[in-house]
């Protein structure tokens, strides 16, 4: 039994010998993904139900507190260090992130879902004052809304853990709204039309790996990358992948660097576990270095500034797989405690993201009666654009009026002063001639 | 001879006392009894002066200016309040709500002592029933419970009336403009005080060539406040006009300045928000329809009380450019929000209300103002509480 499953587990490792052996590295030159490794990764794809639950955390560099502003590296520390649990099922996507904030706040928490025709976002804090009183109080919030009324680039989901495992889940709008599976990253960028630039063999902490060097051959927009000097280039990914047959082809390491070679991201996974009833194996520890940071200034612009060493590191320990099928309700989130405040934007009359606001009642008998009674005032305050027309046509026209009635008003009284001067000083001239 | 209580300083500071203590009172009670529209967020009574806009005046004078693009930044919020709250903070060791309250009240009463002292030097010299009505009004109007929270509309009051005062008494030019300069580091609607300075150079100067002159030299000097303050932001973030930039985050978006300038022509801004509700659900102590309705009647008193020859030529100019500005780069966008505000601190408007009331019979006077009373401690309360009335 120990033997069968020994050779079962080796089996691919012999096979990626005799793959590698038959065909030596060659940088530079296009190549096949062999077929059992392209088989291998394709088995991503049948995942069909999954939930992970990792804690992550983030720590700056001795490098990162020396390049980086202080007040910015706080923030990728903070933002980088939560709880979160990421869940999928046939299209929908689930979650939910929890941050503790200072000493005396209670946790955030966030949760973000989408059910193929929702999106929903949650939050158990209500910063009323936000930065003003930076009192935040326990009232939880919940935001619904179409995707129709969103930007297809917008992106919700964080995915930190999958990313660095080299599994690709789509987290853009318009990503969302297809039919997807989640993909190995490998796959995923040979379908966007990037291409293996090399094959070969690698040896890591005394693992044989199978190593794929990739580029992207899709440029993301607006995206400049600039170096120490400051000066900016053109674009371009490439990729190492590091494959453990061992592991089913598992990512034990994987780099992304620019162009130029400049290293801008390093993930190593550790910790390999087979998750029950597929053949796939899915990290339970990974480290992530990275080089880059965009100024806040020049976010938009997504300028980067790389450098040699890290500047800080994301640690990800896993601490569940869950591969059982989530029912479909808890991919929808839905405001059940009194008190929750409601953005509701999934009517159908909704044009934006901003919806009906209403107050989850005490009496849950009449949550529906408050919200017709606020969706019949959004719809109040929607028509008050056509019913303005007529009263800012009339007001411009009294503007009009008024304004031609102060000038016939001046000129009448300039004239009558100009008159009244003219009398007086025929009176005056009679007068004098007179005397 | 005059009563010891009919003297301006007695005069202004009794009203001072008696009108704020209807704030405070009407504050505690809506502390106490007032359903909150949410959980409190402030436990002491005394962080109930200092919500929405007050919060920011806070959070400055403790932890100085912050600004990121992507969100609203204290940058809007001009230095001269919080600076003197967070000299005080380290003069006293006080509380950053207890200092700015502290600053707030003393130039409410020191505005109150000037605004006395104004008006008996006003040509012709109103009569004490008109001037007791005029400070009544300035104590009493609803809006004007914004003085007595941690507001920089106090300080801002203060030197409207002393750079009005420097104009009536004939002070030299450079002081006049040095206040108008502090009050432009006080509140962005400062350099509205150029139009009354100019004017009052014009009328000083004996010919054009001396008036242009001039009016090169203190122009610039009676916007010192904005451009320290813009120098300051430039040194910090980098960028001057942060504190304009920074205002994206506070309401919506013009879609073009055509659109902009039709709406404000044909006063939208004023009159769009009754057409959000149907009139069942119009209310007086709906802050949002309330702001419209008194920047409406303060701009209608200014222009009666202007064609009637109740204002001098300052007084004009000074109200025409405190209610113009906020109408023309706000209004539309915040949909008239804190216009009441914006309103409370053009003084002008008191007097208008001062010399009616003065003409009223006694009886329909007191019922006038014992109902702008009334709503001056049902704002207080409701603002205390925590509902929107900014």
């Amino acid at each position: 039994m120990i033997a069968s499953s020994l050779v079962c587990r080796r089996a691919p490792v012999v096979a990626v010998c005799l793959v590698l052996i038959a065909e030596s590295p060659l940088p530079a030159q296009n190549r096949e993904l062999p077929e059992s490794v392209r088989l291998a990764l394709v088995r991503y794809a049948a995942i069909e139900s999954l939930a992970v639950t990792w804690t992550q955390t983030a720590e700056a560099t001795p490098l990162g507190r020396k390049k980086v502003a202080a007040d910015v590296l706080d923030k990728i520390v903070s933002n980088g260090s939560f709880v979160q649990q990421l869940a999928f099922r046939n299209g929908r996507i689930y979650v939910r992130r929890e941050t503790q904030e200072g000493s005396s706040w209670p946790p955030r928490t966030e949760e973000i879902a989408f059910d193929r025709e929702l999106f929903y976002a949650a939050q158990n804090l209500f910063y009323v004052s936000d930065l003003r009183n930076r009192e935040p109080k326990d009232w939880p919030y919940l935001h619904k809304w179409l995707p129709r009324n969103d930007g297809p680039e917008a992106s919700y989901f964080r995915d930190d853990y999958f990313r660095a495992s080299g599994v690709r889940l789509p987290t853009r709008i318009k990503e969302l709204l297809l039919s997807w599976h989640p993909q190995a990253e490998l796959l995923a960028l040979l379908a966007e039309g990037g291409q293996i630039e090399a094959i070969g063999s690698a040896s890591l902490d005394g693992h044989l790996l199978f190593r794929v060097q990739a580029s992207s051959l899709v440029p993301k927009p607006n995206l400049g990358m600039r170096n120490e000097q400051g000066t900016r280039e053109k674009p371009l990914y490439r990729y190492d992948f590091y494959f453990d047959p061992e592991y089913g082809y598992a990512i034990r390491r994987l780099e992304v660097r620019d162009e130029a070679g400049r290293l801008l991201t390093r993930s190593d996974c550790t910790g390999f576990e087979q998750l029950s009833g597929w053949s796939v194996w899915l990290p339970r520890l990974c480290r992530v270095a990275v080089h880059t940071w965009a100024g806040v200034q020049e976010e938009r612009k997504s300028i980067f500034n790389i450098f040699a060493s890290p500047l800080y590191i994301k640690n990800i320990r896993v601490n569940a797989f869950d591969v059982k099928l989530w029912p479909d309700d808890r991919f929808q989130l839905k405001p059940t405690m009194p008190g929750v405040y409601v953005n509701d934007a999934s009517f159908p009359e909704i044009k934006g993201m901003d919806g009906v606001f209403y107050q989850v009642p005490a009496d849950p008998q009449r949550l529906n009666e408050v919200i017709a009674v606020r969706r019949a005032l959004y719809q109040g305050w929607r028509g008050a654009d056509k019913r303005s027309r007529p009263l800012r046509a009339l007001f411009l026209v009294l503007n009009g009026m008024g304004l031609v009635s102060l000038a016939v008003y001046v000129i009448v009284r300039q004239y009558k002063a100009r008159g009244q001067h003219v009398v007086l000083q025929g009176t005056r001239e009679t007068r004098e001639e007179g005397e | 001879m005059m009563a010891w209580w009919s003297k301006p300083l007695s005069l202004g500071l009794l009203i001072y006392i008696w009108t704020s203590g209807i704030v405070i009172l009407g504050a505690s009670f809506g502390h106490q009894f007032v359903t909150p529209p949410r959980a409190a967020s402030a436990p002491n009574f005394y962080e109930k002066f200092s919500a929405y806009d007050g919060g920011w005046y806070k959070w400055i004078a403790v932890s100085g200016y912050h600004y990121d693009p992507g969100q609203q930044s204290s940058t809007a919020f001009f230095p001269l309040f919080p600076l003197l709250g967070a000299v005080l903070m380290r003069l006293t060791g006080l509380g950053p709500t207890w200092a700015l309250l502290l600053v707030s009240h003393v130039c409410l009463a020191a505005a109150f002592v000037l605004a006395a002292v104004y008006l008996h030097g006003r040509r012709p010299p109103p009569d004490r029933t008109a001037l007791s009505f005029t400070l009544l009004a300035l104590g009493v109007m609803p809006a004007t419970f914004f003085f007595r929270m941690t507001y920089s509309e106090s300080t801002f009051l203060l030197l409207i009336l002393l750079f009005l005062l420097g104009i009536q008494r004939n002070w030299p030019l450079p002081t006049i403009a040095l206040i108008a300069g502090l009050a432009s580091a006080c509140r962005p609607v400062g350099v509205g005080l150029l139009l009354p300075l100019l004017l009052y150079i014009w009328r000083r100067s004996p010919d054009r060539r001396a008036f242009l002159l001039r009016a090169a030299l203190f122009a610039p000097l009676a916007c010192w406040g904005l451009l320290a303050y813009a120098a300051f932001l430039y040194l910090q973030f980098g960028d001057p006009l942060v504190f304009a930039k920074t205002q994206v985050h506070w309401g919506r978006t013009a879609p073009s300045l055509t659109t902009k300038m039709l709406a404000l022509l044909s006063y939208q801004p004023i009159w769009e928000i009754f057409l959000w509700q149907p009139p069942a659900n119009w209310s007086v102590f709906a802050w949002e329809q309330v702001n419209p309705v008194y920047f409406a009647i303060s701009v209608v008193l200014i222009f009666v009380g202007a064609w009637q020859g109740r204002l001098n030529a300052y007084e004009i100019a000074l109200a025409a450019m405190l209610l113009l500005i906020p109408y023309l780069t706000r209004a539309y966008e915040m949909n008239m929000a804190s216009s009441a505000r914006f309103t409370a601190v053009v003084f002008p408007v008191y007097l208008i209300i001062g010399e009616y009331l003065a003409r009223l019979p006694p009886a329909v006077s007191a019922v006038t103002l014992g109902l702008s009373t009334f709503f001056l401690g049902a704002f207080s309360a409701l603002f205390a509480s925590g509902y929107p009335i900014f």
